[in-house]
C-alpha cells in the first residue's frame, strides 16, 4: 500500500520526535560532565558565593554539592580590613547533628549555608571579611580548612 | 496541503510514543546511578604513578628539621597524610601505630605528614601515642601530596614506598584492618 506524501512527513517528524525525547530525557546526555563518582574540588564541592549587605546583616552564602558537607564549628569570619574591627559571631541555621567518632557531637550542613553578622546601626563596618571553613566528602575524606578574602559590596 | 489517513496517523503516533517511551527508558537505564548523580563514592588518587620512583620530598619535622623521604630508603615506607582537623584520619591512627609496631621488623615504616598547626599536631602526637614520626606543614604538604599523585589536597592519603624508592600503592580514603594487612601480605612476603 503506497502511503500518502503527508503520511511519509508525519512519519518521518513522528520518529524524529520520537529519537529526540531520549536526549531531551537524559538532560545534558551529550554534554560533558565530570565523572559522576569522583572527588570534586574543593571549590566545587564547597562553593562559596560572597558577601551580600542586607538591612541589618551581612549575609554569607555557600552552595554544597550533593554528597558534601561543611563543619559548623569550623566556620570563622572575622574583619581583614579594618583588622581591629570586632565583628560579632554569625547567626548560624541549626545543622544536623552528626555523632562523630573523633569531634563527638558535632553540626553539619549540606546543600545550602547562609550565616549572617547582625550590624547594629551607625556600627562601623568592615571593608574586607575573613572568612574561613572547612568541610569534608561523606565517603570519609576531607578537605583542608578554606581562607577567602572577600569585599562587602 | 495532503490528508493523512486515520489509521495511518494512528499508527504514527503509537510509532513515535513507542519509540519516546523506549527511549527514554534506555537513558534512565544508562544513566541509573545507584547513587545520585554528583554524589563520590570513588575516591580520586592517581595510579599511573604505581610503579614510579617517588619524588625526595623534604618537609620539616615537629622540631623545624628538614627531613627527606630518602631518609626511608631501604625500607617499605608508608606515608599517611592526616590532619587533627580530619575525622577519618584520626579514626585511623591507632591502626597505624599497631601496624608500626607489628610490622617494624619486617621492613615496614610508617611516617605521618600532617596538614596543619604544629601545635595541634604535637598535641595529638602525645595523646595517641604515635610511635612513628611524623612531618608537618601546610602549604608545602599540599604540594607533597600533589607529587604523590593527589591534586585534591583531600585527606586521609596513604601512599606505600617500596625500599627502593618506588611509589606501589596509594589510597585516598580511610584504611582499615583488612585493607592494611591485605596491603602488608602482598608487598612485604615476611611480614607475620
Amino acid at each position: 500500500m503506497a502511503a500518502l506524501p503527508g503520511f511519509r512527513s508525519f512519519l518521518a517528524l513522528s520518529l524524529l520526535l520520537g529519537a529526540a525525547l531520549p536526549a531531551l530525557a537524559a538532560d545534558g546526555f551529550l554534554k560533558a560532565k565530570p565523572k559522576a563518582d569522583a572527588l570534586l574540588p574543593v571549590d566545587q564541592a564547597f562553593q562559596f558565593e560572597g558577601v551580600s549587605r542586607e538591612a541589618k546583616a551581612l549575609v554569607l552564602r555557600w552552595s554544597i554539592a550533593p554528597g558534601y558537607y561543611l563543619y559548623r564549628h569550623q566556620l570563622k569570619v572575622s574583619a581583614d580590613s579594618p583588622a581591629q574591627l570586632k565583628l560579632p559571631a554569625p547567626e548560624l541555621p541549626q545543622g544536623e547533628v552528626k555523632d562523630d567518632p573523633e569531634f563527638g557531637e558535632v553540626q553539619t550542613y549540606h546543600g545550602t549555608l547562609t550565616a549572617k553578622i547582625p550590624l547594629a546601626a551607625g556600627a562601623p563596618e568592615p571593608k574586607t571579611l575573613r572568612v574561613r571553613y572547612q568541610g569534608c566528602a561523606d565517603i570519609g575524606v576531607c578537605y583542608p580548612p578554606q581562607t577567602k578574602l572577600v569585599a562587602v559590596r | 496541503m495532503s490528508v493523512v489517513l486515520p489509521r495511518q496517523a494512528l499508527a504514527a503516533t503509537l510509532i513515535a510514543v513507542l519509540a519516546a517511551t523506549g527511549g527514554f527508558l534506555l537513558a534512565r537505564r544508562l544513566q541509573a546511578p545507584v547513587i545520585p548523580e554528583g554524589v563520590p563514592r570513588v575516591p580520586s588518587a592517581d595510579r599511573a604513578l604505581e610503579g614510579e620512583p617517588a619524588p625526595d620530598l623534604s618537609l620539616n619535622d615537629l622540631d623545624g628539621k628538614p627531613r627527606k623521604l630518602s631518609e626511608w630508603r631501604g625500607r617499605w615506607l608508608l606515608v599517611n597524610f592526616w590532619a587533627t582537623w580530619c575525622g577519618p584520619c584520626m579514626e585511623e591512627i591507632p591502626l597505624l601505630i599497631a601496624a608500626q609496631r607489628q610490622h617494624q621488623a619486617a621492613g615496614l615504616s610508617v611516617l605521618g605528614i600532617a596538614m596543619d598547626d604544629p601545635e595541634a599536631v604535637r598535641k595529638a602526637v602525645q595523646e595517641l601515642g604515635f610511635n612513628y614520626p611524623t612531618l608537618v606543614g601546610d602549604e608545602a604538604v599540599l604540594g607533597a601530596m600533589e607529587q604523590l599523585g593527589n591534586s585534591l589536597g583531600a585527606i586521609p592519603y596513604t601512599v606505600l614506598i617500596s625500599p627502593d624508592g618506588r611509589i606501589r600503592y596509594l589510597e585516598m580514603g580511610g584504611i582499615d584492618a583488612t585493607k592494611l594487612d591485605l596491603l602488608v601480605h602482598r608487598f612485604l612476603p615476611a611480614a607475620p
